[in-house]
């Protein structure tokens, strides 16, 4: 074969290859347009122009179903994007179609995956995912998503959000109402944002677009209660729609609410027989109502693994109670009938419970399943209601997780409901409390120290250690007692803590740390607090949302240094003394009788630092981390 | 009627389907939980293992191979049985939930789960309650299923099994299903939990080769007959095994007991071919590799089709016949790795979009050694081929798998040896690979195809070294250090940071002095030329950003201390050639987490510059098993710090240490030196084994550096 031949064949080969991401720039890139956006989106790969989503409640064969379509215009800011759309779908919302083309119409070509969306910490679920995806190389290039869904039942359409995975410039979100069908659109986290509203009139309906412009990213900052609290989003509340011959109920409030709920779980078929033996086996020792309650609501708590089934109206009827028994797991609901038929069958008062965990700014003045993910027991005694929630491991009676504190509950009572509110605990109920006594011989710190927890931080220790190989529970207790140290230091644990969530868990500790001291020309340079409490605290201040502990903080410690022979006090690091907003620190040395007095007390008693107060926060974070970097200085009197 | 009678004939024939699946199914099930193995009687465990989170009653796994005659399909049956008792909530949490394959066409999976009481009643998990994950695209669909295991309570026994029957089809034509290579297996008989007894047997019929071998004084496999069907069978049973510990610095394939095997198909008319001798006859195990098969092997290329026309004509033009030999070997080496990564510029800028055409070219070491072999013949250079193994996998002497095989091919150079390894984009010529450094190889000559067996060593004590230059200055407020960082790293090291630093541009820069570089695209059609110019200009725009963010992401994660900025990254030397091996840069950093006020003077954490440093836990102190090193290597850092006028300094006199010993050491000088603190550290470590005797010893100097990273200097008012 001729060389020029064999070199055109390459070149043909190479072309093919080269093609086959289909290269026709001039209709497809349009790099003024990326040029004006990336002044604006500096940090993104990319962004969606335009997005529109349209909503159509439409009355078929007797039936409403709401038809969303969505159009998402999308320009690249950098050079080879891959640009993902995820599509949530599952046994209530239907995938009719999706694809990506250049917004100009020609094809463009794309992946598409679908299967089961596995969620954190649920087994299994109906929630399925389409992930399309896309290539695109060159910056300037325009493509456009669009997708089409149903709702088969309007009461799964509970939330409709104005951002996305990447900014927006022009964000469009229409709902179109037919006459006959009763809709409310609540407006939530509106206040930040300039959304205009523009109504008109549709053949038998009416249209409802909403606007805005100029949208970050939608993102779950760190340490925050979510993006419910502060994202701009609707709230849709299908109550009823009128047939030619009747009036279909969707959800019109929470009586309606609570009807659906009340009327799934009595399809639950218990049988309280298969209950009876380990409830008396449980009960048999123990004499007090209390005891009893404990007996039964501790049984649960410890014996019922949580494995989560969210398959369809699974995801809202309870497993049998003697089902749950009898495997040995169970979701929330699961575990909440199952000590609610447990209670009964010792004779009390126990009710299923609906409460929407901290992650949900709702109540059920808003008529949605979207006011509620949680399903508890409460129990009625003597007039006092107990929350009862076995999912929370290790968790006492009396005591509230503090993911459902001040949340409203909807009690089962019949036919009918009661609306109550979690009992708010105070930060007192989650006090961590450290007591040191230390000398100092040789340059090395000897201490001997007490470290107590309640609460959440209880819970948790109490779930890790039980739940951990045994060498694992020697190296946590262990580094509850001193966090950092070297392989010639000793720390003794002296209690293996008693698994009791009705006390304090209390380790007790001895140690002696080689480098906590340092000796510069006869000077001793000492530091006594090495963990650094809420140190790394510093708060991002761009970020859209309060900061969450994720509980409410109080953190004592006291530790008390005997002043070595022959040893004055030359410097202590300057106190600090803050208040900001509600909370309070104070971290400080004082000298008594021979002893520096060493005090690090923290309280932020909500767990939240506002929005407004991230600025002095910052600056107080920054001063007591001088101070934790700061050191006791003593000298040789 | 016509439809009607098809609809019948579909029914007939998955009501067949379904009543053979549910033969076979009650099979198995029969075979894993009925048969005579004692073994999974036992529901009493040693005391001595009370306290561990669960133990393995018993474990059963067979593994069968089988070519199906006149058919163009390999069987492949893989059964897995598994008694544990559960002790606590951690075993509990781990095996309440338990997934397996998704059953498919010529994919056929039998499972069984059941729970035996501490009171010893049994009883048999639902497998009807298994849910599936999928995913799909297109025709291809991926899954598995889950199952939750019922009353799983702690003191609990789980037996389960989990068998899986695939049909492997080898192509459309028999004509050409020439052969196919199984996954190696290799594993130690120490698991996670402790084993009271385990059983392994493997099955090879019909054209199907077995390789296998127990080492570090693991149980031998035996041949056995069974005697129902008269196949012959290897079986290992092992028993009362302790868990395996996750330790530093442990190779568990070269200390603790271990098996490897391997099952390899090849047809009839294909086993002859002498790259096959490695093959054992069908059915029958081979242990061990006999030095002629080893040479035969070697003779005779993978790859046959080999064009060494690039380097020859390279070393043609530029060596010359008078050229040493060590030159030609040299420049055939860089000429050839020139032409692999030359058309790398279009996969870097699309950022491996753009095709196959275009994606790296690396070779395996064997297409590496038949294809420098065959240059060296051609252009007459003697040269020696060296087979060895990676030093935490296998001694030479007991390797048996081909996969376990390292080529290299090396020249004399007077009384040293000068060698040629595969590679990557950074890799020179002269280097050894440090796993197989102080390893014991094949030394093959291809002059006369003789054969022996020598220790591999190089002429330096260090393959690899880091030297670290950091000029830190204080700001005058006393709160900031602006730190420049002067680097030089030698060695197998230099490659994660020249992977992340330099790119095709950098290199092409060093290349260009002995290469024709082929710019703006040449070969690339007309209609592309805009959009590779777009691209190119796109990542170049880029490139600062892109560095400068993978070296924070690096350097972030080597100091112990928050690092605020890092920028103006220099590479001074790339590090490709030979003549010019360590990879040198420069960057500035700063930081606010170094020095702290305290009273009127400040604390310099001085300690925390030479990185994170090894720290041994109380509870590694005393180790009982031998010590096992990647790699000798040495890490060199000088520190300069200029102290601010009107202070002075203590605590220099608790930087100066030494510690060295036949495994390593940790030294460290400070002084002042015309106004400056000079601090210089040095932290190396000799050896890649060491007896379990000599543990102190790195103890000792790796105390010794974790030490150095807590010391303080304290910055004084004058």
């Amino acid at each position: 074969m001729p060389k020029s031949v064999l070199t055109a064949l390459v070149l043909l080969v190479l072309s093919v290859c080269v093609c086959g991401v289909s290269f026709s720039q001039g209709r497809t890139v349009n790099r003024d347009k990326s040029d004006k956006f990336k002044r604006i989106y500096d940090k993104s790969s990319y962004v969606a122009s335009q997005s529109e989503s349209e909503f159509e409640f439409v009355i078929s064969k007797g039936l409403l179903t709401v038809h969303q379509r969505d159009k998402i215009d999308y320009i690249t800011l950098k050079s080879n994007v891959d640009l993902y759309f995820n599509k949530f779908y599952n046994d209530n919302i239907d995938l009719i179609d999706g694809s990506f083309k250049y917004t100009c119409g020609k094809k463009k070509f794309y992946r598409k995956v679908f299967g089961n969306y596995e969620i954190s910490n649920v087994f299994y679920s109906d929630a399925k995912l389409a992930q399309y995806s896309t290539n695109l190389l060159l910056e300037g290039t325009e493509v456009t998503f669009r997708s089409h869904s149903e709702y088969t039942d309007p009461k799964y359409l509970t939330k409709v959000f104005f951002q996305d995975d990447s900014p927006i410039e022009a964000r469009t979100i229409s709902f179109v109402i037919p006459n006959n069908v009763d809709v409310e659109l609540l407006e939530m986290n509106f206040d930040n944002y300039k959304i205009s509203k523009k109504t008109e009139a549709v053949s038998n309906g009416k249209k409802y677009t909403y606007t805005c412009h100029k949208l970050k990213k939608l993102k779950t900052d760190p340490n925050s209660l979510g993006f419910l609290y502060y994202a701009p989003h609707f709230v849709v509340v299908t109550k009823s729609y009128q047939l030619s011959d009747s009036k279909k109920i969707v959800i019109r409030n929470v009586d309606d609410l609570y009807k659906w709920y009340h009327s799934l779980t009595e399809q639950v078929i218990v049988e309280e027989r298969d209950l009876e033996l380990k409830v008396r086996e449980l009960i048999s020792s123990v004499e007090s109502d209390e005891e009893q309650i404990k007996a039964i609501y501790y049984w649960v708590q410890e014996n019922i693994k949580y494995i989560a089934f969210e398959d369809g109206l699974a995801g809202f009827i309870p497993d049998e109670p003697q089902n749950v028994f009898a495997k040995r797991y169970g979701d929330c609901k699961g575990m909440a009938i199952l000590t609610k038929h447990m209670l009964k069958v010792a004779g009390f008062d126990a009710r299923l419970t609906w409460v929407g965990t901290n992650k949900i700014p709702y109540n059920y003045n808003t008529p949605s399943l979207a006011v509620d993910n949680h399903m508890i027991c409460t129990l009625n005694h003597n007039g006092k209601f107990y929350v009862l929630d076995a999912t929370e491991k290790y968790m006492a009676l009396g005591n509230n997780a503090e993911r459902i504190q001040g949340k409203e509950m909807l009690i089962e009572d019949g036919d009918k409901y009661i609306r109550r509110i979690v009992d708010v605990n105070n930060a007192i109920s989650n006090l961590i409390e450290r007591t040191e006594t230390i000398k100092i011989i040789d340059d090395k710190l000897i201490g001997e120290g007490k470290v107590s927890y309640e609460g959440e931080a209880k819970k948790d220790i109490l779930y890790i250690s039980t739940n951990s190989k045994v060498d694992d529970q020697t190296a946590l207790f262990n580094y509850l007692s001193v966090s950092n140290y070297a392989n010639n230091d000793d720390v003794i644990v002296n209690n293996l803590p008693e698994v009791n969530r009705d006390v304090t868990l209390e380790v007790d500790y001895t140690y002696s740390l080689n480098n906590k001291v340092t000796n510069f020309d006869g000077q001793l340079f000492i530091s006594c607090d090495w963990r650094n409490y809420i140190g790394d605290a510093i708060i991002e201040t761009d970020r859209e949302s309060d900061f969450y502990f994720g509980r409410k903080v109080y953190n004592v410690v006291n530790k008390t240094i005997e002043l070595p022979n022959n040893y004055k006090v030359e410097y202590l690091p300057e106190a600090i003394s803050a208040t900001i907003d509600d909370i309070t620190i104070q971290i400080n040395f004082k000298v008594e009788n021979n002893h520096i007095i060493y005090s690090n007390h923290i309280l932020v008693p909500h767990g939240i630092v506002k929005k407004e107060y991230f600025q002095p926060w910052n600056q107080t974070i920054k001063k007591i981390n001088e101070f934790y970097n700061d050191q006791i200085i003593l000298s040789k009197n | 009627m016509l439809n009607k009678l098809k609809l019948v004939i579909i029914l007939c024939f998955i009501s067949i389907i379904n009543i053979y699946a549910n033969k076979r199914a009650n099979e198995i099930m029969q075979s894993m939980w009925y048969s005579n193995n004692l073994a999974f009687s036992v529901t009493e465990t040693p005391e001595k293992w009370e306290n561990e989170s669960a133990i393995i009653i018993a474990k059963y796994h067979r593994l069968e191979y089988k070519k199906i005659a006149l058919s163009n399909e390999l069987l492949h049956n893989d059964y897995f049985h598994q008694r544990i008792k559960l002790n606590d909530k951690n075993a509990i949490n781990k095996y309440a939930e338990l997934s397996f394959p998704t059953g498919r066409i010529g994919h056929d999976v039998y499972v069984g789960f059941k729970v035996i009481k501490p009171n010893g009643k049994e009883f048999i998990v639902d497998n009807n309650d298994a849910v599936e994950i999928k995913a799909e695209s297109g025709n291809n669909k991926k899954g598995y299923m889950k199952l939750a295991i019922p009353k799983l309570e702690v003191g609990d026994i789980l037996d389960y099994y989990i068998c899986d029957e695939l049909t492997l089809v080898l192509g459309e034509d028999t004509r050409y299903c020439i052969s196919h290579s199984f996954s190696p297996v290799q594993y130690c008989l120490h698991q996670e939990y402790p084993i009271i007894e385990q059983q392994i047997e493997l099955k090879a019929q019909r054209r199907c080769s077995i390789a296998l071998r127990s080492t570090n004084g693991a149980p031998e496999f035996k041949l056995k007959v069974n005697e129902e069907t008269g196949d012959n069978y290897y079986s290992l049973v092992d028993k009362n095994r302790d868990k395996l510990d996750g330790i530093r610095w442990f190779y568990p394939y070269r200390a603790l007991p271990t098996i490897k095997f391997k099952v390899d198909y090849v047809s009839k008319k294909y086993s002859k071919k002498k790259w096959n001798v490695l093959l054992g006859k069908p059915g029958i195990a081979k242990s061990s590799i006999l030095e002629d098969e080893l040479i035969t092997f070697i003779k005779s290329p993978v790859y046959s089709v080999l064009n060494v026309s690039i380097p020859r004509k390279y070393v043609k033009e530029n060596i010359g016949k008078k050229g040493s030999d060590i030159d030609k070997a040299k420049w055939g080496y860089y000429s050839w790795r020139h032409y692999r990564h030359e058309k790398e510029e279009v996969k870097l800028i699309s950022n491996y979009k753009m095709g196959s055409f275009y994606l790296d070219n690396d070779v395996s070491e064997r297409y590496y050694l038949d294809f420098m072999h065959c240059f060296l013949k051609v252009i007459k250079v003697p040269h020696e081929i060296v087979v060895a193994a990676d030093r935490d996998i296998a001694d030479v002497d007991e390797i048996i798998l081909d996969d376990e095989m390292r080529y290299f091919i090396r020249l004399k150079d007077g009384d040293k040896y000068f060698y040629l390894t595969a590679g990557n984009k950074y890799s020179f010529p002269g280097q050894l690979p440090p796993e197989v450094v102080n390893t014991k190889a094949y030394i093959i000559n291809p002059a006369d195809w003789s054969i022996k067996k020598e220790f591999l060593n190089t002429d330096r004590d260090f393959l690899n070294t880091e030297n670290t230059n950091l000029s830190l200055a204080i700001s005058d407020d006393l709160k900031t250090c602006k730190i420049h960082n002067t680097s030089s790293i030698d060695g197998n090291q230099r490659h994660a940071y020249q992977k992340e630093l330099i790119d095709y541009y950098d290199r092409m820069a060093d290349e260009e002095a002995y290469f024709h570089i082929y710019r703006n695209f040449k070969g690339a059609l007309y209609s592309d030329l805009k959009k590779l110019n777009s691209l190119k200009a796109s990542y170049l725009d880029n490139k600062e950003t892109y560095v400068n963010n993978n070296l924070k992401d690096l350097v972030v994660n080597m100091y112990d201390f928050s690092i605020d900025t890092v920028n103006s990254f220099i590479c001074h030397q790339t590090g490709i050639y030979d003549d010019k091996p360590e990879f040198k840069f420069s960057y500035n950093m700063q930081t606010e987490d170094l020095i702290h006020k305290v009273g009127r003077n400040y604390i310099l954490d001085v300690g925390k510059l030479i990185q994170g440093q090894v720290k041994i836990e109380k509870e590694e102190l005393n180790r009982k098993q031998d010590i096992y090193m990647y790699s000798s290597r040495k890490y060199n850092y000088t520190i300069k710090v200029d102290l601010p006028d009107g202070y002075t300094v203590q605590g220099l006199d608790k930087l100066n240490i030494n510690v060295e010993n036949d495994q390593g050491g940790f030294m460290s000088t400070a002084s002042i030196e015309s106004g400056q603190i000079v601090i210089n550290t040095s932290k190396f470590y000799n050896q890649y084994f060491s007896k379990a005797e000599t543990w102190d010893n790195y103890i000792d100097f790796l105390n010794a550096a974790y030490k150095f990273t807590e010391q303080k200097l304290l910055i004084k008012k004058l």
